[in-house]
């Protein structure tokens, strides 16, 4: 892929976090800018290298010396004292900043309003001020809320209901970048799981790994003969965080400005929720009968076990968002891919290579395993539970 | 099932949190801010504590159990809701 008009230098936020750290890593070994990292105060350099140091080991790579002269960190100011920031940006040659900090705590709205549009709007203000030449957001494949039809690559308009505030925060976010006057890019990527590869994962336990620490915490202290559980049958669009990261450094190289870019893999080969519950039932939880309803307001909640409702509880939001069915627009994607992207779509298989090596490395897992051996079903029965709907 | 007051609920409530987090526990503490609990911790501790009051907790009002005192005021309106049987 050959590279036009590249920045000397960018400015990063949220480098600390999983995908920015994911970002980070890309940059500093598959291209030659400089990396000016907006950090919380307090975080030192050893910490802020120490992810990306980590997941470039486990691709096989190494971090390099050089890497630590293209890093320099600064700390975040409060958004009033923001002009701090200008030597630095200045003396550094930044040309474009790459926003990746975010909340997304679902249900902290305060927090929400505070990262997700305050911040970028802070920023975006001084990205002007700044003089930078592009403003790449780092968004979310979910920011059109629940939509009929496909989501396609352009802003949204306001949405009738949202699966969360997370999702609402990033609509609005998307639109004042949009609005700024300032050139962007708006990357959206959809649930990021382990590397296709060998499954291993670097982030926090969101998203898919959330569900599946809650079987590991909850489900897995006691053989459960019988689970309850949404398994819808709509594809389960997601992402592995190696196709993620080459898909961010061909847009970041690529794209003309004002591209909107919904990072997914394909729906058509993408698993359904139904077939990783099923993957669970098969390989750990082995119930003697597996429930599986289409909507949470179907399932009996009062007659189940505390932990099977707790793990629904965890992971409602998810599971919900998993049943509906998104189509996305991934005409971006194939634009990218015609021009030599890499990218692997994820799959079941894929997917069961990082659910293969969540469960092979989880000690609870495997404590399970031990502890209720004569118990597994050696044949786990499914039931679609159809729940009329009332007059 | 028997109605139990605040202060009985809060106690044993209180009890359930500090054994769960292996803590200092008191009314005002934050479930999240001070006791480091991730929504994952979270919803083993309503577990327990579902366990123990044997009442079901909603899902719907589990973002507003944010301290020990929440948690204690929101089971007993459960527990008393339950004692008083299903209403007509």
């Amino acid at each position: 892929m050959v590279a036009s008009s590249r920045p000397r230098s960018i400015v990063l936020t949220g480098g600390k976090g999983y995908l920015g750290g994911l970002i980070a890593a890309s940059l500093l070994r598959d291209d030659t800018v400089g990396i000016v990292a907006l950090v919380r105060p307090g975080v030192a350099l050893a910490a802020f290298i120490e992810p990306i140091r980590a997941e470039l080991e486990a691709q096989g790579g190494r971090f390099e010396a050089e890497y630590l002269d293209r890093i320099r960190l600064v700390e975040l100011p409060p958004v009033e004292a923001f002009a701090s920031l200008d030597k630095v940006v200045r003396e550094s040659g930044a040309d474009e900043i790459v926003h990746c900090a975010g909340c997304l705590d679902y249900f902290d709205r305060a927090a929400l309003e505070t990262v997700n549009i305050a911040l970028t709007r802070a920023l975006l203000e001084q990205s002007r001020r700044w003089g930078l030449r592009r403003f790449v957001y780092l968004s979310t494949a979910f920011s059109s809320g629940y939509i009929d039809g496909p989501v396609r690559e352009v802003l949204h308009d306001e949405a009738a209901n949202d699966p969360t505030d997370y999702t609402r925060t990033k609509r609005l976010a998307e639109r004042l970048v949009a609005a700024s006057g300032i050139p962007f890019l708006i990357i959206r990527p959809s649930i990021v799981i382990g590397d296709s590869r060998d499954g291993h994962y670097s982030g926090k336990r969101y998203g898919l790994y959330q569900l599946w620490s809650g079987i590991e915490r909850l489900l897995c202290r006691e053989w459960h003969p019988e689970i309850h559980a949404l398994g819808a049958r709509q594809p389960v669009v997601l992402v592995h965080q190696d196709a993620f990261q080459n898909a961010f450094l061909a847009a970041f190289r690529l794209l003309p400005d004002d591209s909107i870019f919904n990072l997914v893999s394909a729906r058509d080969s993408s698993p359904t929720m139904r077939q990783l519950w099923d993957l669970w039932m098969r390989d750990v939880l082995r119930p003697r009968a597996t429930y599986y309803y289409d909507r949470m307001a179907d399932i009996p909640l009062r007659k189940l076990n505390s932990r099977q409702r707790a793990l629904l509880a965890l992971a409602s939001v998810n599971l919900e968002i998993a049943s509906h069915p998104w189509q996305f627009e991934t005409t971006t994607l194939g634009w990218l891919r015609q021009r030599g992207l890499h990218f692997l779509d994820a799959t079941f298989e894929s997917v069961a290579v990082c659910q293969r090596l969540f469960v092979d490395s989880s000690e609870p897992i495997q404590a399970f395993f031990d502890a209720n051996r004569q118990q597994l079903a050696d044949r786990s029965e499914a039931f679609d539970v159809d729940v009329p709907i009332g007059p | 099932m028997q109605a139990r007051s605040y202060q009985t609920v809060l106690q044993e409530t209180t009890a359930i949190i500090a054994r769960f987090c292996k803590a200092e526990v008191t009314e005002h503490t934050h479930l999240l801010r001070d006791l480091d609990l991730d929504s994952l911790g979270v919803a083993e501790l309503v577990a327990e504590i579902e366990d123990h009051f044997d009442v079901m907790i909603p899902m719907k009002i589990l973002p507003e159990l944010r301290s020990v005192a929440d948690t204690a005021r929101c089971l007993t309106a459960l527990l008393d809701a339950e004692a008083d049987g299903p209403r007509p």
